[in-house]
């Protein structure tokens, strides 16, 4: 209930990140965002810890009814509290730490493919890898799937979620996967492109992994680097990360096509091949976490996105390829407008474009 | 066996100084802009962890 004399504390866990036109809200226990004013993040920064009545004063009385629905909109979706001991509810820290050297690998397998996909898994095994995605760029079925979990469960490995991307086969009926996901915990998505369906299945009572049927066709690494809401992560994991780490590419590792160590699959630095290096070695090289540590903070007009925390960059595609510092190429979102526009469309971009050799993503 | 109380966190035993800036009547403000002006829509989630490839949108 309003309380127009109690000092009011924003929950620690829902925290505002201020943009260049508007700001939001990330709620990381909810998982969920929402965009308020630039007003209200600075009356939720300068003025926490106040009671409304207190604010209305500073303000000379003058927007009483606007900040009312402001505290209505804070109270309705419970980011405060009145208290009198407001000191009782701390700020959370936003310090990240992760014990592995490796958290996030990308496996591919293409068409030309001849890499041991095994000894890969074993090498990640070996580095304490959490999170796993294998690409297919070829047609494979569930056996092939099967196989890949199977393993991995004999490994009784770190690797705790597996997802996998792959084209679509006729054989992927819904009741198959779902009974697939059921019997294999670990397996995380299954994100199926080129289908003639476009669904979205999400996990059952929470437990087994989602399914994404799209109707994109995907041929190869060149496809990645997507920015869009969709793909936003809002949780206290990867927020707190990305204060003082790349999201996309700090301790990830990745294969590509042709059996390369790389940071991910789609950019055009090698630390060696698979079948020569170890990944636990590879990672070694000097060269190999230069982007680690390059936060959204750093980036150009990224670092004036109020999506910047929940975003997780592309530093394989950006605008411009001879400074690192740029926004991601495939991001359409402009802050200095609020705009989301299809990133392809703006004439800015085309010569990026040629420079990577996008343009058979379009056709 | 401890019971469920003896588990339950406790409070510090000196409160927790918080960062309350003092007021500034002074702030200057010409306009405010309403929350109900701003486009807000609820935005799917990844909500285990984050995205480890950006290949495959909803």
């Amino acid at each position: 209930m309003m309380n127009q004399d109690l000092p009011f504390k924003l929950i620690a866990n829902c925290i505002p990140v201020k943009g260049a036109k508007r700001s939001t809200i990330c709620d990381l226990t909810r998982n969920d965002i929402k965009l308020i004013p630039n007003d209200l993040y600075n009356i939720l920064i300068e003025h926490e810890g106040k009671s409304i009545q207190e604010i209305k004063e500073i303000y000379n009385n003058k927007y009483n009814e606007i900040i009312n629905e402001y505290f209505d909109f804070l109270l309705k979706e419970e980011f405060i509290i009145f208290t009198d001991t407001p000191e009782l509810f701390p700020k959370i820290s936003l310090q990240w730490f992760e014990p592995k050297q490796i958290t996030h690998a990308i496996l591919d397998v293409g068409k030309n493919t001849n890499y041991d996909l095994y000894k890969a898994i074993k090498d990640l095994d070996d580095v304490g890898c959490k999170h796993l995605e294998v690409r297919f760029f070829k047609k494979v079925d569930f056996d092939g799937l099967k196989n890949i979990v199977e393993f991995i469960d004999s490994l009784e490995s770190p690797i705790v979620s597996i997802d996998f991307t792959l084209p679509f086969h006729p054989n992927f009926e819904k009741e198959k996967i779902l009974d697939f996901l059921s019997e294999h915990g670990r397996v995380c998505s299954l994100r199926i492109h080129g289908s003639p369906i476009k669904e979205f299945i999400p996990p059952i009572d929470k437990k087994s992994g989602y399914v994404i049927y799209s109707d994109q066709f995907i041929k190869n690494e060149k496809f990645c680097g997507v920015i869009d809401p969709s793909l936003f992560s809002i949780n206290i994991k990867s927020f707190t990360e990305s204060q003082h780490y790349n999201s996309c590419l700090n301790r990830k590792t990745s294969v590509d096509v042709n059996g390369d160590i790389k940071n991910c699959p789609s950019m055009t630095q090698s630390f060696g091949n698979i079948q020569e290096i170890s990944i636990k070695k590879a990672i070694k090289n000097k060269d190999y976490k230069k982007y680690w540590s390059i936060n959204k903070d750093q980036i150009d007009t990224c670092k004036d996105c109020e999506f910047r925390h929940i975003c997780t960059d592309c530093r394989a595609f950006i605008d411009n390829p001879d400074d690192i510092y740029t926004k991601p190429l495939k991001c359409g979102y402009d802050p200095y407008t609020n705009q989301w526009e299809k990133w392809y469309n703006n004439p800015l971009k085309e010569k990026t474009i040629v420079i990577y050799k996008l343009e058979e993503i379009f056709v | 066996m401890e019971k469920f109380d003896d588990l339950k966190p406790r409070l510090p035993l000196t409160f927790q100084r918080t960062e309350i800036k003092k007021h500034n009547s002074k702030i200057k403000k010409t306009t405010l802009i309403a929350v109900k002006h701003i486009y807000a829509d609820g935005i799917a989630p990844y909500n285990f962890y984050r995205p480890i490839s950006k290949i495959v949108s909803i």
